[in-house]
C-alpha cells in the first residue's frame, strides 16, 4: 500500500482556559490515501473543528505527529508552517470567506501571490482553476455581486489554483440552500473524479454520503469508520 | 373575530448585484384576533423574516400587509413606526436588553418614546414590575441577570405599552425547559386577555401552547 | 435631565473611551483657551481703561517726503491741544531714562514724561494720593512724581511713599501718587512724571509722542480732519509738507505682535479641528460598535431624535468634562508662556481668564464636541439594521463608518502637515535671523550701559575724563582683551539719526532732505567689535577734540548710497550752514556694515564720529574677552563704581543677551507654533493608530483567511502598514498644498526662507513618516500575530 498522503499518530490537542484544561482531541490516528474522498463528522462539540484547523496546519497539536506528503509537518515553525500550508493546502469555508474587496481574479490568484510567483503566471493559473469551476465568465465581478453558490465555487477554484496535496473543506454547503449545495458537492465530486485528495467537515448526512468513507468523532476521539452504501 | 392581520402575496428578496435570493414566496396568511399562532420550519426558510415584516421592522417586501385596518404597504416610515409603536411588542430570542439601562429603566424606555407623563410611565413601570413578580429586581443592570431573568424583562418590555399584538422570536431558545415553560404560561395568559400572539419556536412543546401553526419552508408555506 | 445622567453612566462603563475623549477636549480646548485669552487682553479688551478705543495716537506725517509716520514736536504737541476741540484730553507721553539716586549708586529707570491731563485721559486715577494738577506740567512747578504699581512694590516694598521724596537726575521730586495695577502705558514705565518742556522749543525737533481721548459723539475722522486742518493753519509746517493724523492706541500698542498672535489663533483653532475629528472618529467607531442598541430601540419606537438624544448628552458630558480640563491647562499654559516670555508682550497685558474668555472656551468646547456627536449621529439614524437584531449577529461597524474614520485621518495628517510647515518655516527665520552675519562679533563680547547723569558730568570735559578713566580702568581687568565704547550699540534699541549735506553735491531739497545714522565711538571701536575697515583708516586716537579737522568714518551703505562707484574718502560732509567749518568734517575710512536698528533689516547709511568731538550722556562700553562674558559681570560693575560712582549703570549684559531680546518675538512664535504642530502630530497618529486599530478589528477574518492561504506574518504586517502609510501619503500630499498656500500669508513674518522652501517640506515629510510608521507598528504587528483559527471564527 503506497505511503498515507496524510497521517495523524496519537494526535493530542489540549486547550487551556482560565486553568481549565480542555481535551479538543485525545489519540486520533487517522490516515487519507491520495485521491481519497473523505468526510469527517459528529455532533456539536465533538472536536471537528480542531482537527480540521490541524490538518490544515492552522494549529499544531499538543503531542503526536502529522505527517504530510511525506513530510513531517507537525514541528513547524509558524513561517514553515505558512508556507507548507499555501502549497499543500487548499480551504474550501462554510461562509466562503472571499475577500470582499478584491475582485473574483484577485481572490483566486491571492494564494499565488504569497508564492513570489510572476503575475503572468498567476494569471494563467488563476484563469484556469476559474474555468474549472465554471466561473471564468466573472472575473470581473466582486464576491457581493455573486449568490451563495457562485461565491463557493469561486472559494474552490482558490483552493485549487496552487495545486494543493488537498482540499479541507469546512461545511461547504452550509451557507447554501438544496440547490446550490448540490451543485457545489458535485463539483467536488468531479474534482474527485479528476485526482483530487478530498477532506470534507459535515454534519449534514446526505453529503457525508458522497464521500468513498466517514470518519466519526466523538468527545475528541474517532469512534467509528463506516464505508456508506454505494449510492446506484 | 376581526382580521388582525392579512398578508397576500407577501414575497421578500435580498438583491446582491446581479442576482436575486427569494427568502419569503407568495406568502398569504390571516390572523384573527385572539389567536396564538406558531410559526414553524427548518432553518433558513424565512421565518424570522416574517417576523420582522409582521412586526414593521422591516418594510421592503412585495405584497400587501394590513395590520388592524390599515394598510402597512407604501405607508409613510414615520407612520408605521408609529402604529408599530401602539400596536405591537416584541420579544427577541437574544432578549436585546440595553445594557448601560436598569431592569427598570428598560422596562420604561418604550414608554419614553411615547407621549406618557413622567409619573404615568412610573406607575406602569411599577405595576409591570409587580405582574412579573420582579420589583426586587428593579435596578439591576441586565448582565447581573440570568437569561432566564433576562428574557423575562424582555417579554415584560414588550407587553408594558399593553399591544395588541405580541411577536415572539423563539422566546425560549436559550432557557432551560422549566424558565421555557414559564414564559409559555406567562404567554398562555396574555393570550386569554385578548392578547394576539405569533411566536417563532422550533420546539413542539411550545407549539401545543398555541391555537394554529403556519409551517414554513424555503419561503413558501407548507401544507 | 435623565439622559445627560444615563450618558454619565454610559461614558463610566467604558473610562478609556471617556478618558482620552475629555483628555483630547482639554488640550484642543486649552490651547485655544491660552491663546485666546492673549488675544482677547490685546487685541479685544485693549488697554486697561475706560472705554479704551476711544483713545488715539496723534502723529504727523509728510506724505511728500516719504514720512508715514512720525513724533512730533512741542510747539506742534501745543497746537493741537490748544486748538483742537474733539477730545476730551490731549497729552504728551514721553518715555524716557532717569537716574534714581540709591545708597549703592545711581540706579538707571524708565521714566515718563506726561502732560498733566494724562491720568484724567486714561480715567484711571491713582489707587493712592492724586493725579498731577493743572500747572505741574509747566516750567518752575514744583516736581512731583507717581509710581507705577509694579515699580512701587519692588523697589520700595510697597511702603506708604506718599510724600516722600525722591531724587531723579539730581533733582528733588516729591511723590503724590502711586499708580493702578497694570497701568504701564503704552510702555513700561517705573516713574511718572510731568513732561516740562521751555518755551521756545523747536518746530522741526521731532521727538515726541501724543496721545488724545475722544470726545463723546466725535469720530476718528473728525480727528484727523482737525489735526490736518490745524497744520494747515501753521505756515512752517504746511510749508515743509508736514500734516498730522491719529491712530487708535490700540493698534499702536499692539500693532507687532498683531500678526503673530492672529497666525497663533489660526494654529490653535486648526488644532481644535484635528480634536474634532479624532473625537468623531472615536464616537464613531463606538456608535458602530452599538448598532445593536440604536437597532432595539428604533425596534421599540424611537424617532430618529429619540435616537440622537444619547449621543448628543455624552457629546455634552464630554464637552463640559473638556472644558474644565481646558481650562485647568490653560490657566497652566498661560502661566508658562508668561514665564517663558515675558518681553512678548507689553506691560500693561495681564492675560486673565475673564468671562468673556470662559465663554468662548465653553463654547469651543460644546462646538467641538457636538460636531463630532453630530457625525456620529448621522452615522447610527441613517441606517436601522434590523440583521443587528437577527439571531447570531454581531455588531461589526460598516464599510461607511471605517471610510468616514480613514477621511478624518487624512484630514487630520493634513492639518498636522500643514501646521508643522508653518512651524518649520518659523524655526528657520528663528535659526536665521540668530546665526547670520551682523557685521560684528558678539559672541565674546560683553556691553556695559551707561548714563552720566546730574551735575557731576554737566560739561563735555567731565565726560570725556570720566570716560577716559572708565577705559583704562577696564583695559586693565583680568581676562580683558580690549575695550571700546559706542553711543549707539547695534541692536541696542537706542538709534539716532542725522540730516547732512555732502560739500560737493548741490544742497539736497528741504523736502527730502539726506537723513543717516550716527554713532559716537571711542578709540578702537571697529577693531574692538570685529568690524572690518575698508577704505582709509580709524578715527585718530586724540585726547582732546579738534574742531578744525574733524573727522569722521562712514559704512559701506553710505558710500555705496551717496558715492556709487566711487571712494567716499576724503570728501566732505557737513550739518548745518555750508560756510560753517565746525560743522563740517572729512570722510577718512569706511568700515563694513552692521546690523543696526533690528536683526531683519539691511544696512543702512552710517557716520561715525568720534566721541571726542560729540560727547552725549550715555555710553556703552563694549568689552571683547577671552573669558564667558558673564563672568566678567561684577568685575567691570565694581569697577565702573570705583571710578566713575556718580555714573548710572543701566546694564552690564553679554552682547548675545542683547540679541536675544531682539529675537524674542520671533521665539515667542516659533516655540508655540512648534508645540501646536507637535500636539496636532500626536493626535494625528493617535487617529491613524486608532483607524488601523479599527481596521484589524474588522477584517479579523479576512486576515484569518489570507493566513489560510498561506500569507505569512510578515505579509500581514506590510498589508497593515501599506494601508497606514497609504493614509500618511495621502495626508502629506494635501497637507503640503495647504501649507505652500497658508505660508504665503506669513509673509513679512519669514526671514531668508521663502514659503515654498524644499527643505522645510522635505523634513516634515521625514518627520511625518517617521510617525505615521510608528502609529503603524503596533495594529501591524497585533495582525501579524492573530491566531488564524480564532480569526476564521469572526464574522
Amino acid at each position: 500500500m503506497p505511503e498515507a498522503l496524510i497521517r495523524l499518530d496519537n494526535v493530542q490537542k489540549v486547550f487551556l482556559t482560565d486553568e481549565v484544561e480542555t481535551h479538543a482531541l485525545a489519540s486520533i490516528h487517522l490516515e487519507i490515501a491520495k485521491g481519497e474522498y473523505v468526510s469527517i463528522s459528529g455532533p456539536s462539540g465533538c472536536g471537528k473543528s480542531t482537527l480540521l484547523a490541524i490538518l490544515g496546519l492552522l494549529d499544531t497539536p499538543s503531542s503526536g505527529t502529522y505527517h504530510l506528503n511525506g513530510k513531517t509537518v507537525s514541528g513547524l515553525t509558524l513561517a514553515e508552517r505558512a508556507r507548507v500550508r499555501n502549497r499543500e493546502i487548499g480551504f474550501i469555508f462554510q461562509s466562503f470567506n472571499l475577500i470582499g474587496d478584491l475582485t473574483v481574479f484577485e481572490n483566486v490568484e491571492l494564494p499565488l501571490t504569497y508564492r513570489g510567483m510572476p503575475a503572468k503566471e498567476r494569471r494563467d493559473r488563476a484563469l484556469a482553476a476559474l474555468e474549472k469551476v465554471g466561473m471564468g465568465h466573472r472575473v470581473k465581478h466582486y464576491p457581493a455581486q455573486l449568490s451563495g453558490g457562485q461565491q463557493q465555487r469561486v472559494a474552490v477554484a482558490r483552493a485549487l489554483v496552487g495545486e494543493p496535496s488537498i482540499l479541507l473543506a469546512d461545511e461547504p454547503t452550509g451557507n447554501l440552500d438544496s440547490q446550490n449545495g448540490e451543485q457545489v458537492m458535485a463539483l467536488l465530486a468531479e474534482l474527485h473524479k479528476t485526482g483530487a485528495t478530498i477532506c470534507m467537515v459535515t454534519h449534514d448526512s446526505r453529503f457525508a454520503k458522497n464521500a468513498e468513507r466517514t470518519i466519526h468523532l466523538f468527545d475528541g476521539r474517532v469512534v467509528d469508520e463506516k464505508v456508506p452504501v454505494l449510492v446506484g | 373575530m376581526a382580521d388582525l392581520i392579512k398578508l397576500e402575496n407577501v414575497e421578500k428578496r435580498y438583491v446582491n448585484g446581479a442576482v436575486s435570493t427569494w427568502v419569503l414566496r407568495r406568502i398569504s396568511l390571516t390572523v384573527e384576533e385572539g389567536e396564538f399562532v406558531t410559526i414553524m420550519g427548518p432553518s433558513g426558510a424565512g421565518k424570522s423574516t416574517l417576523l420582522a415584516i409582521l412586526g414593521l421592522l422591516d418594510a421592503e417586501f412585495d405584497g400587501s400587509y394590513t395590520l388592524d385596518g390599515t394598510a402597512i404597504h407604501g405607508l409613510k416610515p414615520k407612520l408605521r413606526g408609529e402604529l408599530a409603536k401602539r400596536t405591537i411588542g416584541f420579544v427577541f430570542q437574544q432578549y436585546h436588553l440595553l445594557d448601560d439601562l436598569t431592569v427598570a429603566e428598560n422596562l420604561e424606555l418604550p414608554l419614553s418614546y411615547r407621549d406618557m407623563k413622567g409619573d404615568e410611565r412610573k406607575g406602569l413601570v411599577a405595576d409591570t414590575l409587580d405582574r412579573f413578580q420582579i420589583v426586587g429586581k428593579k435596578d439591576l443592570f441586565p448582565r447581573q441577570l440570568s437569561g432566564g431573568q433576562q428574557q423575562l424583562v424582555g417579554v415584560a418590555r414588550a407587553v408594558i405599552a399593553k399591544p395588541k399584538l405580541l411577536l415572539a422570536d423563539e422566546p425560549t431558545g436559550n432557557l432551560h425547559s422549566e424558565q421555557g415553560a414559564e414564559i409559555m404560561e406567562l404567554f398562555k395568559e396574555l393570550n386569554r386577555q385578548g392578547t394576539t400572539i405569533i411566536q417563532i419556536t422550533h420546539s413542539k412543546e411550545n407549539a401545543a401552547y398555541g391555537n394554529r401553526v403556519v409551517r414554513l419552508k424555503d419561503g413558501w408555506i407548507a401544507d | 435631565m435623565s439622559e445627560l445622567r444615563q450618558a454619565l453612566r454610559r461614558l463610566g462603563r467604558s473610562p478609556g473611551f471617556a478618558l482620552l475623549a475629555v483628555a483630547m477636549l482639554g488640550l484642543g480646548v486649552g490651547t485655544n483657551t491660552a491663546v485666546f485669552s492673549l488675544v482677547n487682553t490685546l487685541l479685544l479688551r485693549g488697554l486697561p481703561v475706560p472705554a479704551p478705543g476711544d483713545l488715539l495716537s496723534l502723529f504727523q506725517s509728510n506724505p511728500k517726503r516719504g514720512v508715514e509716520r512720525d513724533v512730533t514736536s512741542v510747539p506742534n504737541f501745543r497746537d493741537w491741544r490748544d486748538q483742537s476741540t474733539c477730545f476730551t484730553h490731549v497729552s504728551a507721553v514721553d518715555p524716557g531714562q532717569a537716574t534714581l539716586a540709591t545708597p549703592e549708586g545711581p540706579e538707571v529707570l524708565a521714566i515718563t514724561g506726561v502732560s498733566a491731563s494724562f491720568f484724567d485721559l486714561l480715567g484711571v486715577p491713582p489707587v493712592a494720593g492724586r493725579g498731577f494738577r493743572k500747572g505741574e506740567d509747566e516750567e518752575g512747578a514744583p516736581l512731583t512724581a507717581i509710581l507705577s504699581h509694579r515699580f512701587w512694590q519692588s523697589r520700595f516694598g510697597g511702603r506708604p511713599m506718599l510724600g516722600s521724596p525722591i531724587t531723579l537726575d539730581g533733582r528733588p521730586f516729591t511723590v503724590i501718587g502711586i499708580a493702578k495695577e497694570g497701568l504701564e502705558v503704552p510702555v513700561a514705565t517705573d516713574v511718572y512724571v510731568p513732561a516740562i518742556y521751555p518755551a521756545d522749543s523747536q518746530r522741526g525737533a521731532l521727538f515726541l509722542p501724543v496721545i488724545a481721548r475722544l470726545a463723546k459723539g466725535k469720530t476718528l475722522a473728525d480727528a484727523r480732519t482737525q489735526l490736518a486742518a490745524i497744520m494747515e493753519r501753521i505756515p512752517s509746517e504746511k510749508e515743509r509738507g508736514w500734516t498730522a493724523s491719529a491712530v487708535p492706541l490700540a493698534e499702536d500698542a499692539v500693532s507687532d505682535q498683531r500678526m503673530s498672535l492672529l497666525l497663533l489663533q489660526g494654529a490653535v483653532l486648526l488644532v481644535l479641528l484635528i480634536v474634532a475629528a479624532n473625537l468623531a472618529a472615536l464616537l464613531l467607531a463606538r456608535a458602530a460598535r452599538k448598532t445593536r442598541d440604536g437597532a432595539v430601540r428604533a425596534a421599540l419606537g424611537a424617532s430618529r431624535m429619540d435616537l440622537a438624544a444619547p449621543l448628543l448628552a455624552e457629546g455634552v458630558v464630554l464637552a463640559l468634562g473638556g472644558w474644565l480640563f481646558g481650562l485647568l491647562l490653560g490657566r497652566a499654559f498661560l502661566a508658562v508662556l508668561l514665564v517663558a516670555s515675558p518681553a512678548a508682550l507689553p506691560a500693561w497685558a495681564r492675560p486673565v481668564l475673564d468671562g468673556r474668555v470662559l465663554l468662548v472656551s465653553l463654547g469651543a468646547a460644546l462646538g467641538t464636541a457636538l460636531l463630532a456627536s453630530l457625525v456620529a449621529i448621522g452615522q447610527k439614524v441613517r441606517s436601522v439594521p434590523i440583521e443587528a437584531l437577527r439571531e447570531g449577529s454581531r455588531a461589526t461597524p460598516s464599510r461607511g463608518s471605517r471610510r468616514a474614520q480613514a477621511v478624518f485621518v487624512v484630514l487630520e495628517l493634513t492639518l498636522s502637515v500643514a501646521l508643522l510647515g508653518l512651524a518649520g518655516l518659523t524655526l528657520r527665520t528663528l535659526s536665521n535671523l540668530a546665526t547670520q552675519n551682523l557685521g560684528f562679533e558678539s559672541r565674546t563680547l560683553l556691553v556695559a550701559n551707561l548714563l552720566l547723569p546730574g551735575a557731576e558730568f554737566e560739561t563735555p570735559g567731565a565726560r570725556r575724563s570720566a570716560v577716559q578713566a572708565l577705559t583704562e580702568r577696564l583695559s586693565g581687568l583680568p581676562g580683558v582683551t580690549s575695550v571700546s565704547g559706542t553711543t549707539t550699540l547695534p541692536l541696542g534699541g537706542n538709534y539716532n539719526d542725522t540730516v547732512f549735506g555732502l560739500e560737493d553735491r548741490p544742497d539736497a531739497p528741504a523736502t527730502e532732505p539726506n537723513v543717516t545714522g550716527v554713532d559716537q565711538v571711542l578709540p578702537g571701536y571697529f577693531e574692538t567689535m570685529g568690524m572690518a575697515l575698508r577704505e582709509g583708516r580709524d578715527l585718530s586716537p586724540r585726547s582732546a577734540p579738534d574742531p578744525r579737522a574733524s573727522e569722521v568714518v562712514v559704512n559701506q551703505a553710505f558710500e555705496r548710497r551717496y558715492f556709487p562707484g566711487a571712494s567716499a574718502l576724503g570728501k566732505r560732509v557737513f550739518f548745518g550752514p555750508r560756510a560753517d567749518p565746525r560743522r563740517a568734517a572729512t570722510i577718512v575710512g569706511v568700515v563694513s556694515d552692521v546690523k543696526r536698528e533690528s536683526l531683519r533689516r539691511s544696512e543702512r547709511p552710517q557716520l561715525y564720529f568720534s566721541y571726542l568731538d560729540i560727547t552725549p550722556r550715555r555710553m556703552t562700553f563694549v568689552l571683547r574677552t577671552a573669558l564667558t562674558p558673564g563672568e566678567l559681570s561684577s568685575q567691570v560693575r565694581a569697577a565702573i563704581r570705583e571710578v566713575a560712582p556718580a555714573a548710572a549703570i543701566t546694564s552690564v549684559t553679554p552682547m548675545d543677551s542683547v540679541l536675544g531680546d531682539n529675537l524674542t518675538l520671533p521665539r515667542f512664535l516659533a516655540g508655540l507654533l512648534t508645540f501646536f504642530a507637535v500636539t496636532a502630530l500626536v493626535l494625528a497618529a493617535l487617529g491613524l493608530f486608532g483607524v488601523l486599530s479599527t481596521v484589524v478589528a474588522q477584517r479579523t477574518n479576512e486576515i484569518g483567511v489570507r493566513l489560510a492561504l498561506g500569507a505569512k506574518p510578515g505579509d500581514v504586517f506590510r498589508l497593515v502598514t501599506g494601508q497606514g502609510l497609504g493614509l500618511a501619503a495621502a495626508g502629506l500630499a494635501l497637507g503640503v498644498g495647504l501649507s505652500l498656500g497658508l505660508g504665503r500669508l506669513l509673509g513679512g513674518l519669514l526671514y531668508g526662507v521663502s514659503a515654498t522652501d524644499p527643505t522645510n517640506l522635505a523634513s516634515v515629510a521625514a518627520v511625518l513618516f517617521t510617525v505615521a510608521s510608528l502609529a503603524c507598528i503596533l495594529p501591524a504587528r497585533r495582525a501579524a500575530s492573530l491566531d488564524p483559527v480564532a480569526a476564521l471564527r469572526e464574522e
